[in-house]
């Protein structure tokens, strides 16, 4: 959704910081969110993986099972940081008086 | 992959350490064991260890954590060490002259390379949690609720 009178704003501002760092800005920034989403998906499919092996039978290596946990875990705190952004973002906006 | 690579690099060198171990816990274990006419006297092992780039990587000049060398096992090889005679008329190993062979495993040897392989390890870990904690913590940076 734009608003074509506000729209031009948001298209200087991604291309300011397109300039600013040097990526250019996504497409669209939701269809970004749901990939990394299923990356992370991903990634806890892989640990409940690991965690039934650990269950099961002795690791081959348990510093590689840790790693692979370790990981898992802190993608999902990025992604549940990043939803409690977009969130503090859309709640913001609701507050706004118009 | 930044930090995250850190990780892996991290669980190389103890992929790379537990190797050692594995391979001190032979010697160890086999130094009593003595040579049959079927199998072979137990040579005491060693692991060698060199520095490689992960798979895909070609050069570093890209200076990635992704591209960086870790540690990777070459080889494990029998040391070429005389084996131990004991003097035992009554085993059933025993030579013409009553000595059996025992495995030359040099046990202050051993258990030096213990103490090394441990704080190796150690210091992998200690690497793999500062790591961890400075992913948790810009983690939680972006989180001050």
């Amino acid at each position: 959704m734009s608003i074509e009178s506000v729209a031009a704003i948001g298209n200087e501002l991604s291309a300011q910081m397109g300039a600013l760092t040097g990526v250019a800005p996504p497409a669209s920034a939701f269809e970004n969110l749901l990939v990394s989403i299923e990356g992370v998906n991903t990634q806890l499919l892989a640990g409940q993986k690991v965690t039934a092996q650990l269950a099961s039978a002795p690791p081959e290596s348990l510093h590689r099972s840790m790693l692979s946990l370790e990981q898992t875990r802190l993608s999902f705190e990025l992604l549940l940081a990043v939803r409690n952004k977009a969130l503090d973002a859309y709640q913001e906006l609701m507050r706004m008086q118009v | 992959m930044g930090l995250f690579g850190v990780l892996d690099i991290s669980a190389a060198g103890m992929d790379a350490q537990q190797a050692r171990l594995e391979v001190a816990a032979a010697n160890l274990a086999n130094a009593q064991t003595t040579g049959t006419r079927g199998a072979s006297l137990y040579k005491p092992l060693t692991v060698v260890l060199h520095s490689d780039m992960p798979k895909g990587a070609q050069s570093v000049a890209g200076l990635t954590a992704d591209s960086l060398p870790r540690p990777v096992v070459a080889q494990t090889v029998e040391m070429d060490v005389t084996p131990r005679l004991v003097y035992d008329p009554g085993h059933p190993d025993a030579d013409a002259r009553g000595f059996v062979a025992m495995p030359g495993v040099d046990p202050i040897a051993s258990m030096l390379d213990l103490i090394s392989i441990s704080r190796s390890y150690e210091a992998n870990l200690r690497a793999f949690d500062v790591t961890r904690a400075l992913l948790q913590r810009t983690l939680d940076a972006g989180s001050h609720r």
